[in-house]
Parts: C-alpha cells; sequence; structure tokens
C-alpha cells in the first residue's frame, strides 16, 4: 500500500508539473534547483500520462482501506458518541430508542445483542472500579451506595461479551427483589472469588470482568440529562488473588 | 509550497475523502447486511410462526448474546405482510412485565411495561402504516374501536416478551410466558 502510494505521488507530481508547464525551457527555468535536466521530467510525465486509471486506482485504494479499517476499529472499540457516563458507569441511552446512532447500530448488528428498549429500562455497564483500573475476575469488589429509582434493577458480572460466568453458586446477578439490605435499606454486593456472607456474586475464571446494572421500569430511560445526573453504586476493590493478575490490573486501564 | 508537497498535500486529502466516504457507507449499509444480527439469529432459532421461550440468558442454545440473566424471555417474528399483528400479555402482579418491539434493522421502536396494562392485559395490533390507514377507514365506517395501535417502521421484525419475577422464581416467570400472545389478526 505505501509503495502504491510513493509511486502514485511521484506519478501525480509529475502529472501536475507537465500540466503547468508549456515545455521543458520553462520548466528548466521555474525549477532550475529541482529539476537541471530538462528531459528528466518529460520522461516522467510521459510515463504517468500513459496511466491516468492507476493513480486513481490507487487513491481508492488506500481510502477503502483506511476506510474500513476505521469502521472495524470503531466497532471494535465500542465507540458511541451518546454515550453518558457516570463515575465508572457508562449508558447508552440512545441505543433503546429510535434516535440510536449508526455506530451504535452498526456495533448492535455486528454483535447481535439486542439493546434494552427506552420503554423498558436502561442498562449501565462497567469494566473499570472507581479508580479507573479494569475489572478482573480474579479480584474483589465492592459495589455499593445509591441505586437509582427503578421499579426493579439486576446487577450482572459477565465476560466482556455478555455471557454469564458459570459458577456451583449457580448466582450470575442480584436483583433489587432477593438483594439482602441493611438496617437503613442500604445495599452491598462483594463480587469475589471466594464466598463472603451477605451479597456474594461469584466470580470464575480470570481476565477481564464486566459489570451491567440494568434499572427496569426507571424514569431515567431514554433522556440524557437525568441519566448524567444519577446517582449510582461506587465500585471499590477490596483484594486481589495472584501476583500477576495483580501486576495486570495495575497496569491496563 | 512546491509542486511536490502540494500533490502530496491534495493526494492525501483525497484519500482521506474516500476514506470517510467508505467509511459512512460501510456504517450504514452493516445493519442492513450482517449475517449475525439479531434477527438473523431470532429466524435460525424461532423459525415458525408464534412465540418461542428463550433458553435462559448464558445457556447453551440462546441465540442472543448479553442479555439479563435474570429475566425470562419470550419471543415472537412477525411480518406484517401477512397481516396486522395482535398481542397481548398477562399482567398478573407477581413480576415486572414488558414488551419491546425491534424493526428488521436494528432499531428498537416501542417499548411498554405492565404499568400500561388494561384488565389485566397488556393488547395492542401491531401494523404498517397502510394498514394503519385501512384501519382507520374501518373505523369511520364501523364506529370507534377502543384497540391500541402501534405503526411498524418495517414490515418485518421482532417482538420480546420479558418478565422479571418478583415474587417466585425463574421457572415461574417462564412459565407466565406461556400465557403471551402473538397472532396475524386478519391474513390478507
Amino acid at each position: 500500500m505505501t509503495s502504491a502510494l510513493n509511486h502514485e505521488s511521484g506519478a501525480a507530481d509529475a502529472r501536475r508539473s507537465a500540466a503547468l508547464r508549456p515545455g521543458p525551457v520553462a520548466s528548466a527555468s521555474r525549477r532550475p534547483v529541482e529539476d537541471p535536466s530538462a528531459a528528466a521530467p518529460d520522461g516522467r510525465a510521459a510515463t504517468a500520462g500513459g496511466l491516468p486509471g492507476a493513480g486513481v486506482l490507487a487513491i481508492m485504494a488506500v481510502g477503502l482501506a483506511l476506510g474500513l479499517c476505521a469502521t472495524a476499529l470503531v466497532l471494535a472499540r465500542g465507540w458511541d458518541p451518546g454515550a453518558v457516563t457516570v463515575g465508572a458507569w457508562t449508558a447508552r441511552p440512545q441505543v433503546g430508542t429510535a434516535a440510536i446512532d449508526p455506530y451504535a447500530r452498526a456495533e448492535l448488528a455486528r454483535s447481535g445483542a439486542v439493546p434494552l428498549v427506552a420503554g423498558e429500562g436502561l442498562a449501565f455497564v462497567a469494566t473499570t472500579d472507581d479508580t479507573g483500573y479494569r475489572l478482573l475476575r480474579t479480584c474483589s469488589y465492592r459495589v455499593s451506595g445509591a441505586f437509582p429509582p427503578a421499579r426493579v434493577w439486576t446487577l450482572t458480572a459477565t465476560d466482556p461479551d455478555g455471557s454469564t460466568l458459570a459458577n456451583p453458586a449457580e448466582r450470575a446477578a442480584f436483583t433489587s427483589n432477593d438483594v439482602l439490605r441493611d438496617m437503613a435499606g442500604g445495599v452491598a454486593v462483594v463480587v469475589a472469588p471466594s464466598a463472603r456472607p451477605g451479597n456474594w456474586l461469584p466470580l470464575t475464571g480470570d481476565g477481564p470482568l464486566t459489570l451491567t446494572l440494568r434499572l427496569y421500569g426507571t424514569p431515567l430511560a431514554g433522556h440524557n440529562g437525568e441519566a448524567a445526573a444519577a446517582a449510582l453504586p461506587a465500585i471499590a476493590r477490596l483484594s486481589c488473588t495472584g501476583g500477576a493478575a495483580n501486576a495486570d490490573g495495575g497496569t491496563t486501564r | 509550497m512546491s509542486h511536490r508537497s502540494l500533490v502530496a498535500a491534495l493526494i492525501l486529502v483525497a484519500i482521506v475523502m474516500v476514506a470517510g466516504v467508505v467509511h459512512i457507507a460501510s456504517l450504514l449499509l452493516l445493519p442492513r447486511v450482517a449475517p449475525e444480527d439479531a434477527y438473523a439469529r431470532l429466524a435460525v432459532f424461532a423459525a415458525g410462526d408464534g412465540l418461542r421461550v428463550l433458553p435462559r440468558a448464558g445457556l447453551p442454545g440462546d441465540p442472543l448474546p448479553g442479555r439479563d440473566p435474570s429475566v425470562a424471555t419470550a419471543v415472537c417474528r412477525y411480518d406484517l405482510d401477512r397481516g396486522p399483528l395482535r398481542v397481548s400479555a398477562a399482567v398478573d402482579g407477581r413480576g415486572f412485565v414488558a414488551l419491546s418491539l425491534h424493526s428488521r434493522s436494528g432499531i428498537a421502536f416501542y417499548g411498554l411495561d405492565d404499568r400500561a396494562e388494561n384488565d389485566g392485559r397488556l393488547d395492542f395490533v401491531l401494523l404498517t402504516a397502510s394498514q394503519r390507514e385501512a384501519a382507520q377507514a374501518r373505523d369511520t365506517a364501523e364506529g370507534q374501536t377502543r384497540e391500541v395501535r402501534v405503526v411498524a417502521p418495517e414490515a418485518r421484525g421482532f417482538i420480546l416478551f420479558d418478565i422479571l419475577p418478583r415474587l417466585g422464581s425463574y421457572a415461574e416467570a417462564e412459565r407466565g410466558l406461556a400465557s403471551m400472545r402473538c397472532s396475524v389478526e386478519r391474513p390478507v
């Protein structure tokens, strides 16, 4: 691709030089340093003139490759201009509406996932803890604090593709119906590989972890401003098992 | 600026413009040609008419990625070219019930939950814009009807019926899906 670009650059340069100059004499007088020989640029121009389509073709090919690369990159990174970030949580309120942006729509088409419709609820996704470190399945986290207004919420631990983690306790999620609350009505869920008292959301395996908080029947759905102002639970890292996992958690964000 | 750098700049601009057009075109085209989008996956899973209960999220055979494992879901694929679709879901207060409507090309165009219930049911008729006009013409001839009409942006798509159990288990919610209905109202 690079060689094609260089070739095109030189060829177009020569073509342009030929078009601007009536003949070799003018060329010599205008560009005496760059073109000391009047015969050379003419020879190049003649060669380039024989391939007028090749240059355009090369530009098209490079542009096509770059354009497709840009699409693939953006879809792989999940970029969404309409995303709303609150602490470690990110929601995409427009994904569940007819106003979905083309990036989110293409991403959904590629993954095959179905978004939560605005009339049903809103999903917040976290891939880092509150300090910005990537969530890992070998670490323990406490998810506690305010849960936004909703008729029902669910908190789910998955891998980055959204697949639940198989575990002997057969618990992939907590809901507002089955979570244990403290005397003041507060909620704290511990997401950890080893068993904990209270609300324990088990982790298995290693690699990155994604937490999803889905709010059903929430007034936040479909409204950017309100979602941004929502108070969401904090995600605090408690500990990590294994030095490798710890080091990885410290370096990857 | 020398000719050489001017030409290089022009070529760069041309490449960027081509790349931009390709990028935008591929983004817009993807939802129409993606072989593995939700509709295509559901077409394999629920090939026939009527309602199909999806396996619990994360279990083998689940056709859609990234679903909520706490929610029991059934799917109804529709093709309004065969006639308007009557949709009905029972609401018994034992769980959170929600319906979401998605078009073939991936737009979530309508959703409602059990607060919209009437006499313990969520009922509506899904139709195309031209079918709604025909229905309105019938209304004026036969008197007003009380049915709720929802216009779909495309003739094809799918409806997800969700139940999140409030009391009781996931299995009970799954049984609750059996009372959901979707059927072609007047075949054309």
